[in-house]
């Protein structure tokens, strides 16, 4: 058995006659005349007028009022404070970063007890469907078995 | 000797009125919410009430179950 093929060699193309433009056929006697369309009469019946362009509305502009501006430009305000009212407000101030500060970690703890909560339900729920297939099994036996 | 006050000047003083303000209505929305969730954990105590009852129940069934079983004749 061979593993190769021989090529087969490929036949010599022909040359293409040679003919004069005379002896071209013409396109005349190759397709047919086209035949004339007739007119179409529409019956007065089912004449249909299209209807007129709509105009459009002509209004006069209405003057809008200004909006207020979004940012109110303030001018900067400054005020003198009595030493003694300063001092119990920037101890006030600093108590309430504290306290929100202690808020945000009892946000932590509350977070952390939401997540162990989910996965408790979802022990609960694994262990519901767990009991509810045993319960299923024991039904099961007990008065299946019986038929 | 009188003792003289003395002040402290505090720039943009309207601003921070402002952000003073702006603090309160913070308050105020974490009150609600805080108040929510209240009513939340409440409904939550209560389903979990509804679900220890529930288990009693069935543990009591269950204990039943068991001693007609183990002990049939009696």
């Amino acid at each position: 058995m061979r593993l190769f093929k021989r090529k087969e060699q490929a036949l010599p193309i022909p040359p293409p006659p040679t003919l004069e433009l005379d002896e071209l056929p013409k396109a005349e006697h190759i397709m047919p005349p086209i035949p004339e369309i007739p007119p179409i009469s529409v019956p007065d019946d089912m004449a249909v007028e299209l209807p007129q362009e709509p105009m459009m509305s002509h209004s006069d502009p209405v003057a809008i009022a200004p909006s207020a501006p979004i940012v109110e430009k303030k001018e900067p305000t400054e005020k003198y404070v009595e030493k003694n009212d300063y001092e119990v407000v920037a101890s006030d101030l600093s108590t309430m970063e504290g306290t929100i500060r202690r808020s945000q970690s009892i946000m932590d703890d509350l977070i952390t007890l939401k997540s162990d909560a989910d996965h408790s339900l979802e022990e609960w729920r694994a262990t519901l469907e767990d009991v509810e297939r045993k319960l299923l099994y024991v039904d099961k036996v007990l008065f299946e078995s019986n038929e | 000797m009188n003792k003289m006050p003395v002040f402290i000047k505090v720039d943009q003083y309207e601003d921070v009125l402002d952000l003073l303000e702006m603090v309160q209505q913070k308050i105020d929305t974490a009150k609600n919410t805080l108040s929510h969730i209240q009513e939340l954990k409440l409904q939550e105590d209560a389903k979990l009430q509804e679900w220890a009852s529930h288990l009693q129940e069935v543990e009591h069934k269950l204990s039943s179950v068991n001693t007609r079983l183990g002990e049939p004749n009696q």
